[in-house]
């Protein structure tokens, strides 16, 4: 009697009532703001117009997509040099990825001789703190197969054995691209201001594990828009968070206000198997125990042929496939079963 | 924009649960432990605290100013 009684306390006293289909209502309050974003597009000025919002934004967090369009961190800075400008200034120019092509005013390929003269630009070496000596210390030592002249601003690279004129160009190309400095990905970093005059930097391109290593960091409070960045160095719990206060902070920007219950459910059924996993066939979706349930989603034939060479079996437990078959689905009051004893069944069939 | 002040995805302690405390949280939730969700190994937050696959870890979340217990099972990458 007593644990009845604790049962009866504990279903009453719940924020969401027992059988509510919590997946449906995120679905359709994630869905239906989400027809009006499409309408009225916003365009704002400065560095925030290279990142992607919207629609599109939205469908590439919940697709998981590995690849994003435009993923930004916003990095914290100690505080012992958080208000001094110059050395915030110093440390971002630590951030951006600097490669051959940016410090050169030009290049002249020779095929014919296989050789790559470069004209280096004073002022750019200067800009990102590097000198020809370390340029060509770098270079020779990602590059055994070349050799470097130097002539005054001019670098006169060159095979030291003969090839063919393919795999020349090919290394001349791999040469331009050389990373001298900087951190892979980031391909801007911009010093911003807070309102108590302190300063964080703004990047365009996420690579935390990177970042966490320099010094000046606040290592542990990188924010970035890239879920698997965040997943790779904070955590799964982390990644988690950062789908859905991404999901929060798109719809917030388009102006429509969503529970954050609803993005936070979304977030963590993607996150439920330790990794992030997206919500289409290939994720979340794909993963339905039920045949039916996969089948009514999409590729219908191939989940039937699939099932019928296992031998799967269906318990017919979830929605869809109860829809499919025209049973009653297990949700609300759909969920409660009538149960009475035998003798009971007799006792009234005999009354009648 | 301030994000500085209240990092979002800061993450909130991992803590491992002893084998009686698992034991009062399955009760009450009248479930098994692979019901549960699931976190791997190689989280960077388990190999802080250290935790072994099959072990739960309990995590204080804070969504939007709403505060609650999350739990998740450690195991091993790879194995599901």
């Amino acid at each position: 009697m007593a644990a009845k009684k604790e049962n009866e306390i504990s279903i009453k006293n719940v924020d969401v009532q027992y059988g509510e289909p919590v997946g449906v209502v995120a679905a359709q309050s994630m869905g239906e703001p989400s027809t009006q974003m499409v309408l009225r597009t916003f365009h704002s000025a400065g560095i925030a117009t290279t990142i992607s919002s919207g629609l599109p934004r939205v469908i590439e967090l919940v697709d998981a997509r590995k690849k994003q369009a435009s993923p930004t961190m916003i990095v914290p800075l100690d505080p012992k040099i958080k208000k001094n400008y110059d050395a915030v200034k110093k440390l971002a120019k630590k951030f951006q990825e600097v490669r051959i092509k940016d410090v050169i005013l030009k290049h002249i390929e020779n095929l014919k001789e296989s050789k790559l003269e470069l004209v280096l630009s004073k002022s750019k070496m200067e800009d990102n703190m590097l000198t020809e000596d370390q340029i060509i210390e770098k270079l020779t030592k990602k590059f055994s197969g070349i050799s470097i002249e130097k002539k005054s601003n001019h670098l006169i690279i060159s095979q030291k054995k003969a090839k063919d004129i393919h795999s020349t160009r090919i290394a001349f190309v791999h040469i331009m691209d050389f990373q001298l400095s900087g951190i892979k990905g980031i391909n801007k970093a911009v010093i911003m201001q807070n309102d108590d005059e302190s300063f964080y930097i703004f990047t365009s391109g996420s690579n935390i594990s990177e970042a966490m290593q320099l010094e000046g960091v606040l290592s542990e409070s990188i924010y970035s828009t890239d879920p698997f960045d965040v997943l790779k160095s904070y955590g799964v719990e982390a990644a988690r968070n950062a789908i859905a206060y991404e999901l929060k902070n798109t719809m917030q920007h388009e102006g429509v206000k969503v529970d954050f219950r609803h993005m936070g459910l979304i977030a963590d059924s993607m996150t439920l198997t330790g990794t992030i996993i997206g919500v289409g066939r290939h994720g979340l979706a794909g993963t339905k125990a039920s045949v039916f349930a996969r089948a009514a989603y999409e590729e219908t034939v191939k989940h039937f042929v699939n099932a019928s060479i296992f031998g799967e079996s269906d318990p017919l437990k979830g929605v869809s496939e109860n829809v499919l078959i025209g049973k009653q689905i297990h949700v609300g009051t759909g969920l409660v079963k009538l149960a009475i004893k035998k003798e009971d069944l007799k006792k009234i069939k005999a009354e009648e | 924009m301030n994000y500085l002040s209240s990092n979002p995805i800061l993450v909130e302690k991992h803590v491992i649960l002893s084998d009686s405390e698992a034991d009062v949280l399955l009760k009450k939730f009248k479930i098994t432990p692979d019901k549960l969700p699931k976190i791997y190994d190689n989280d960077p937050q388990i190999l802080k605290i250290k935790g072994k696959p099959g072990q739960i870890v309990a995590i204080e979340r804070d969504d939007d100013g709403k505060k609650y217990t999350y739990y998740r099972l450690i195991i091993k990458k790879g194995s599901i």
